[in-house]
């Protein structure tokens, strides 16, 4: 056993979590490589995965297996099958790589026999991508392309809804899915699985982000007018409630219940501000599941999301600064209280005197 | 390594989460067991974590609303207001940073601050008086106005964004230096501008390796090691082109000096990496760059990329150089991390 789970062990002791004395199943982790090895090695095994790909590409057109669309998505369902086996079977940082490139290329054959085959752009033209990455996002574990799955799951899907009901219910639904994945961590850990919820709940939730933000600022190509005045974005303060309760599990019922009004009032805030939901989804993911980086990106986004508030053309720039500098004022006296109340609670106030 | 540290977060959540697996901890122990670790924060430290995030909320949106006032009636401000409302927040962030002191964070920050707002007021006073001036005399005063401060400071973030702003002067001046001047007699407009960083940089790598521990920057060598990024970029692309799809001897004879003055850098950046420092991060950079270009050059000798052999033999080579490389590398970290 290493010296810092040693001293991992002991601290759980000392907080009066017992560890059971089981034998470890798990084998011996292999030290893992530094991170400029990884990075080199990554980059080298994608562009060599390039190659590999361009060299078969070049080997069934001259066998004429390869010169048309739907041999394109034959080619491309065959590529990610075989990236499937790939992230199964081998191992390490230059194989992930290899099989990213290689289930990329995979998807894009898919996407040319699906886009020679409905020609006109209509909704229904997006529900074969829709479905490819749903099934490589349940069905390849490994972080990145799980991210990425998910990310390109929540993108197309948004492209598909013509409707704005239907826009607003498909990122109601993934934002929730991702914070009942998240809030079932511990369920998925017992499963073996613990490592695997990260990545599903970040490429979730960032693919929201990343669909939205264009969507508020109409750029999305064949959509319907839209903007906040048209979408229903307050249909994702269910998974806002979802994780705040969850990332409260043990807390008093009437910390509890402050923290789900907390969550409501400030979901409801900026509701219609673009990202606003999921990045705060995001960012008490971060600080309640441990994943400091996380809690960065939903505060650029955050950041981002009232930014936007500077181009709204509803009211002036001067009622702007009035209205934000009351809610400065506010959040200040606010934080006040909260240092008052946090002082009163017994207990020790800091890790250091907990120790 | 440090309990609380951010670089640990990952580690002990790896962990946390393998002994739920091994059925070690039960699925019900992990939130509090990720509070004992202190990866979450407790009751308190979320009070304090919520009161910091509104404290901080709140200044943001007072300077917002600032911010929103002064563009509202910014048309209607005179000369002398806007100078004076710029002026005005330089000389605060001086006199806090000043005041508290170059080793706290609230200090650095407005030090930061004072450094950005001195480039702000420099392109209002262009904006201001339109003096017919070139775009890169913004940046180089900006980078000579700022310099005290950073000696100051001994901050790296104050050298890395002096570290751009000269750049970007440097660059500009290249991009609008007419065709007569010495440097581009000498190195060719082509790639004048690589050539310049590669000067540039390559003195403050110099500069700050030898003043290092006199400017207090640090064991991380943060801004040295930028500075040789830039050189070993800018290196590359002289050689990359000049030695495959552009070759430097069907051109001009300036393309000789730049390949010359390229491949120095990119020598010396490798013997620095390898045998000076043993800076093993940027060794890697340096050799997957020395790949990259060697891979260039192959395949100028073997022939156009849409063969079938070609393309074997391409593939093999890039994959067999990557693979040495890491293995080589490899062997590197282990002999450094037993020493």
């Amino acid at each position: 056993m290493s010296t810092n789970a040693m001293a991992w062990e002991a601290r759980l002791a000392a907080a009066g979590i017992a560890l059971a004395d089981v034998e470890s199943t798990a084998s011996a982790a292999t030290p893992a490589n530094p991170w400029y090895l990884r990075l080199m090695a990554g980059i080298g095994a994608f562009i060599g995965a390039i190659m590999v790909l361009l060299l078969l590409g070049l080997g069934l057109s001259s066998l004429r297996l390869f010169d048309s669309a739907q041999s394109a998505g034959a080619v491309g369902l065959f590529l990610c099958v075989s990236s499937i086996g790939m992230y199964a079977f081998w191992r390490g940082v230059a194989a992930e790589q290899f099989a990213l490139a290689v289930s990329i290329a995979g998807q894009a054959g898919f996407a040319i026999s699906v886009a020679d085959l409905f020609r006109s752009g209509a909704s229904i033209s997006w529900w074969p991508l829709v479905g490819l990455q749903a099934l490589l996002w349940l069905l390849i574990g490994n972080g990145l392309h799980r991210t990425l799955t998910g990310a390109a799951l929540a993108v197309f899907g948004a492209l598909s809804c013509r409707a704005p009901a239907a826009l607003a219910a498909w990122w109601a639904a993934l934002v929730l899915v991702a914070a009942a994945i998240l809030a079932a961590e511990a369920w998925f850990a017992a499963r073996g699985r613990g490592h695997a919820v990260g990545p599903a709940f970040f490429g979730l939730i960032a693919g929201v982000i990343a669909a939205q933000i264009p969507w508020f600022f109409k750029l999305w190509p064949g959509s319907p007018a839209a903007g906040p005045e048209a979408l229903p974005w307050a249909t994702q303060v269910p998974a806002m409630l979802l994780i705040t309760w969850a990332a409260t599990a043990g807390a008093p019922a009437a910390t509890r219940v402050g923290a789900l009004l907390l969550g409501f009032a400030t979901a409801s805030l900026g509701a219609w501000l673009p990202g606003w939901i999921p990045a705060l989804v995001l960012a008490l993911g971060g600080l309640a599941w441990a994943r400091p980086g996380w809690a960065v990106v939903a505060a650029l986004v955050l950041i981002f999301s009232v930014s936007v508030y500077y181009y709204s053309l509803a009211i002036t720039l001067l009622d702007k600064a009035a209205r934000m500098a009351l809610a400065g004022v506010a959040c200040i006296a606010l934080a006040a209280v909260v240092q008052q109340v946090g002082a009163r609670w017994p207990g020790p106030h800091s890790q250091r005197e907990a120790q | 390594m440090s309990q609380s540290s951010l670089s640990g977060y990952s580690e002990r959540r790896t962990w946390l989460l393998d002994q739920v697996a091994n059925g070690r901890l039960g699925a019900g122990d992990l939130a509090g067991a990720r509070v004992a670790l202190g990866l979450v924060p407790g009751r308190h430290g979320w009070m304090r974590v919520i009161g910091a995030t509104l404290l901080a909320t709140g200044i943001a949106l007072l300077a917002a609303a600032a911010i929103f006032a002064v563009a509202f009636n910014w048309d209607r401000l005179g000369h002398f207001s806007r100078f004076a409302i710029l002026e005005g927040l330089l000389v605060a962030s001086v006199l806090g940073a000043w005041w508290r002191g170059a080793g706290s964070v609230a200090g650095e920050s407005l030090m930061i601050a004072a450094v950005l707002l001195t480039g702000a007021l420099l392109a209002l006073f262009g904006q201001t008086y339109q003096t017919g001036a070139d775009p890169y005399s913004l940046f180089v005063v900006w980078a000579v106005l700022i310099l005290p401060w950073c000696l100051h400071a001994r901050w790296p973030a104050a050298w890395l964004i002096w570290l751009v702003v000269a750049n970007v002067g440097l660059a500009l001046f290249c991009h609008g230096m007419g065709g007569d001047a010495f440097f581009w007699r000498l190195f060719g407009r082509h790639e004048a501008w690589f050539a310049a960083a590669i000067a540039l940089n390559g003195l403050l790598v110099v500069a700050f390796e030898l003043m290092g521990e006199r400017l207090d920057l640090g064991g991380r060598r943060i801004v040295p090691r930028v500075a040789l990024l830039a050189v070993l970029l800018a290196a590359t692309a002289i050689l990359l082109p000049a030695l495959s799809y552009r070759p430097f001897w069907a051109r001009d004879w300036q393309g000789g000096w730049q390949v010359l003055l390229a491949g120095a850098a990119f020598a010396l950046t490798l013997w620095w990496t390898y045998l000076g420092k043993r800076d093993l991060p940027l060794l890697a950079a340096t050799t997957l760059a020395g790949i990259g270009i060697g891979f260039a050059v192959f395949m100028r000798i073997i022939g156009p990329a849409n063969e079938f052999g070609v393309l074997l033999i391409s593939a093999a080579y890039w994959i067999g150089l990557v693979s040495a490389a890491v293995v080589w590398l490899r062997g590197l970290a282990a002999t450094k991390e037993s020493t």
